[in-house]
């Protein structure tokens, strides 16, 4: 298992920052499992919901951090909705998942980032989605370069795919949101 | 003066699907709106929510990309957004600013103008709930057995869960309009978003799961309130005997009448065409 070295103090500045950034209380959680035994995506998890949110109370932020299941989650709120502590888990994870790329610890599904990678390249260059160009620059960086080859014809020909971004007029006022944030 | 002069104007935020591979479903929703006394105005030179990505790997990327939108439409009292992701993403970040004056400063001196407080963010289905009085049956669905899948769309972040719920406004609109909908256990599993893309074969498995219990509960389709849902469903489905899945708006806009239809039906990747004829809805 990675050892990412956090220290005792580490830790509590770690939950600190989550509380503050998340407004979601980890240690509220009673380890009920409804986020768990909700979850339509938990099969394809490391760990359960559940099971992050133990980590973290434990200050076992390693195996929180480098688990595939903040990746696989897609902020549906399943979880969070019926959550009876009213914990936000999607707000937790995304954070989660900001710390790892600080780390440099890359999730072990890669695809999901460079599909997030692509999206945003996507918003930097129109301000706007455009799932075709998506699409190419994701399948170019990604394994299953043909996967859903008939699948993305079909799309083309239903002309759900546009060969056209739709494009902001004013993408420098974009350009400048996403400097703003490198510079940071 | 035009007929557009007399109907009321609301600022509206369609997101990045409904202006490319959801086309159908923003002629539908203009329709309806239309037809409700409204005219649609798109919100000048909206950007995107940022999407599921922008939240997932860089946060304040995604509070900006909202803000702007919110920036925007400070002059708009209330934005009516088609997306339940857009309309998550723009709530949670007016609902960050707001409850913060820290916030409100920063907002302030980055755009030069004044928060709007006061700034009604309004999804789809809560502005039909509003307006359902007035959506009158011309032409009767004649029965039509819909399951209605409402997806996350039920599912707010716990801090805005409290302002709305939907459920029911899809089962009682269509209802109305005299089609019958059917009691079903998936109607907000989620359709799976991006993994749909990057794990295929863990969103199939559940897109299946999502039809097969629509149709043992009688269903003769699928209704969507998110367009991305529309999508997942119609591509990931890989049963051979499949149902058709349809719009809210479309079917909402067949049934106060609107004979456009054809053009959208066709953009369907399940074509839903046969169902229609059979229950005499073209």
């Amino acid at each position: 298992m990675i050892n990412l070295g956090y220290t005792l103090k580490d830790i509590d500045t770690f939950i600190h920052r989550l509380k503050d950034k998340t407004h979601t209380n980890p240690y509220l959680c009673m380890q009920c499992l409804t986020c768990s035994n909700g979850c339509p995506y938990v099969e394809a998890m490391d760990h359960p919901p559940n099971h992050i949110i133990r980590y973290l109370q434990l200050g076992f932020l390693d195996r929180a951090i480098t688990s595939n299941t903040i990746w696989i989650c897609v902020g549906c709120n399943t979880c969070s909705s019926e959550c009876p502590m009213a914990i936000d888990i999607p707000a937790i994870f995304d954070f989660l998942k900001e710390e790892s790329l600080r780390k440099n610890i890359y999730p072990d599904i890669p695809d999901i980032l460079k599909f997030h990678q692509a999206v945003l390249n996507s918003i930097k260059k129109y301000g706007r989605t455009h799932k075709l160009g998506i699409m190419i620059e994701f399948k170019l960086h990604s394994k299953g370069l043909l996967r859903d080859i008939n699948i993305g014809l079909k799309m083309f020909y239903k002309q759900k795919l546009s060969l056209i971004p739709s494009s902001i007029k004013s993408t420098k006022e974009i350009q400048k949101l996403f400097d703003k944030d490198e510079r940071k | 003066m035009s007929e557009n002069d007399q109907l009321k104007k609301q600022f509206f935020f369609p997101g990045c699907s409904l202006v490319s591979s959801a086309k159908e479903n923003y002629y539908s929703i203009y329709l309806v709106t239309k037809y409700l006394g409204i005219q649609l105005v798109e919100l000048q030179d909206w950007n995107c929510c940022g999407t599921s990505s922008a939240h997932s790997i860089n946060s304040q990327l995604a509070l900006d990309l909202a803000l702007r939108n919110i920036y925007l439409a400070r002059e708009a009292g209330t934005l009516l957004v088609a997306c339940p992701t857009c309309f998550i993403r723009l709530k949670l970040a007016h609902t960050l600013i707001k409850s913060d004056p820290k916030n409100i400063n920063k907002f302030e001196n980055y755009y030069g103008a004044r928060f709007p407080k006061n700034l009604d963010i309004v999804p789809i289905l809560e502005f039909l709930k509003r307006h359902s009085d007035k959506i009158k049956k011309v032409v009767d669905l004649n029965g039509l057995k819909f399951a209605p899948y409402y997806g996350c769309m039920l599912n707010l972040p716990p801090s805005i869960k409290r302002e709305m719920t939907f459920s029911k406004v899809m089962e009682s609109l269509l209802k109305k309009l005299g089609g019958n909908a059917v009691l079903w256990g998936y109607k907000s599993v989620c359709c799976g978003t991006f993994l749909s893309v990057v794990k295929p074969e863990t969103v199939t498995p559940v897109v299946n799961k999502i039809f097969l219990s629509a149709m043992e509960a009688g269903a003769e389709c699928i209704v969507t309130a998110c367009s991305m849902c529309h999508l997942n469903l119609e591509i990931r489905c890989n049963l051979s005997n499949k149902i058709p899945v349809f719009h809210f708006s479309e079917l909402l806009a067949l049934a106060i009448g609107e004979s456009s239809h054809i053009s959208w039906f066709k953009r369907h990747i399940i074509n839903p065409l046969p169902l229609l004829k059979k229950k005499n809805l073209l």
